[in-house]
């Protein structure tokens, strides 16, 4: 009779070892899957902490930002080399874009932060506004003064500012995601002012690629760098 | 005597819940490392070479780089031959191989071109450097 409580015994624990392990294996799994959210969603079920809704929203903001970016850019660009009456209009949005995108920068790192992104981030519409000109004449030198400017002024600039703001955020990765984006834009235009619309929305689409991508480190880096606002 | 068992089974029951949630967490690989991070456009959305198979090489020794594409993204040439790259975007690109150094372009202008003699038989996969998401192949026949 004792032999059979010891066996007895034996089978509840090997039973309870399996339930439990599973019970904590399933359990840890359906709190990763939660994690996994739709980013660019902002309706995130209220039975989510909170830092993983602040950190997603971040994200989805920026990322936001980033496509309109490329969208409104295009947009601009077209209607100023048809001559469209939207262009004034355009152009406004592209630029309350960018304020847009500074306010969101000054909300985490004040408002000299935003101030600073603001005028570097105009720079670089004004300066590819030279840039379209010259493309729709044909003015390479014109073209090449544009984004010798850009580099100068947005690129390498804004890349140590949030390099130095983030310790997160590598300079020389920063540089290379920033350049990337005036690259590609740069094209686009060329696209544009040439009239090969299909190519010019091929690039617009892989620029708002491209912008998600880096908005969304963006946002990561800041969400590690400051663990408590999330 | 009190029966001890059930608290015997609870606790192992707990004890092998909080290790299935420890397993569970060593099992995630979730990189959190910035240092190493690539800001650049994410790989997984790049140029048309990456569906690219050995049938659909074009038989060339001239690429054109173009809108940001290596223009045909995969290429097939017998050994010996020089293959040349024309840039004909507005900004630099170069021409690097993914795991082969002796391709290693300088950046060219619009309208400079780079050449690369391929010596040796095999399946050359490359990028630009600066927009690693532009990818091309070269495929060398005997």
């Amino acid at each position: 009779m004792e032999s059979n409580s010891k066996a007895g015994i034996a089978v509840a624990a090997v039973v309870a070892l399996l339930v439990g392990g599973a019970g904590g294996y399933l359990i840890s799994s359906n709190m990763h899957n939660d994690d996994h959210m739709d980013m660019k969603s902002t309706s995130v079920s209220e039975s989510k902490p909170n830092s993983m809704t602040k950190a997603a929203d971040l994200r989805s903001t920026l990322v936001g930002f980033g496509v309109e970016h490329m969208d409104l850019t295009y947009a601009a660009v077209a209607a100023t080399l048809n001559g469209s009456p939207s262009a004034k209009a355009d152009g406004a949005d592209l630029y309350k874009n960018g304020t847009d995108l500074g306010a969101a920068v000054g909300s985490i790192y004040g408002k000299d932060a935003e101030t600073t992104f603001n005028k570097v981030w105009k720079l670089h519409l004004d300066e590819f506004v030279n840039y379209a000109v010259a493309a729709s004449k044909s003015d390479e030198a014109g073209k090449k003064t544009a984004l010798d400017s850009i580099d100068a002024n947005y690129t390498k600039p804004l890349a140590a500012y949030l390099a130095k703001a983030n310790p997160n955020l590598p300079e020389d990765a920063l540089y290379q995601g920033l350049k990337s984006h005036v690259d590609m834009t740069a094209v686009m235009i060329d696209d544009e002012a040439k009239g090969d619309f299909d190519a010019a929305t091929k690039l617009r689409n892989d620029g708002a690629d491209h912008l998600s991508e880096l908005f969304s480190t963006l946002a990561d880096g800041i969400v590690k760098q400051f663990p408590e606002k999330f | 005597m009190k029966n001890k068992t059930p608290l015997i089974v609870i606790g192992i029951i707990v004890l092998a819940g909080i290790i299935g949630a420890v397993a569970y967490g060593m099992n995630q690989n979730k990189s959190d490392d910035m240092s190493t991070m690539d800001m650049s456009k994410d790989s997984s959305k790049s140029s048309s070479s990456d569906s690219m198979t050995a049938k659909d090489a074009v038989s060339t020794d001239s690429v054109a780089i173009e809108n940001f594409d290596f223009t045909p993204a995969t290429i097939t040439v017998k050994k010996g031959t020089m293959v040349t790259w024309t840039n004909k975007d507005s900004v630099q690109h170069n021409v690097v191989g993914d795991d082969y150094n002796k391709l290693n372009g300088k950046l060219i202008a619009k309208g400079e071109s780079f050449s690369f003699k391929f010596d040796e038989a095999g399946t050359y996969a490359y990028h630009c450097s600066p927009h690693p998401y532009m990818k091309g192949t070269v495929i060398v026949t005997e």
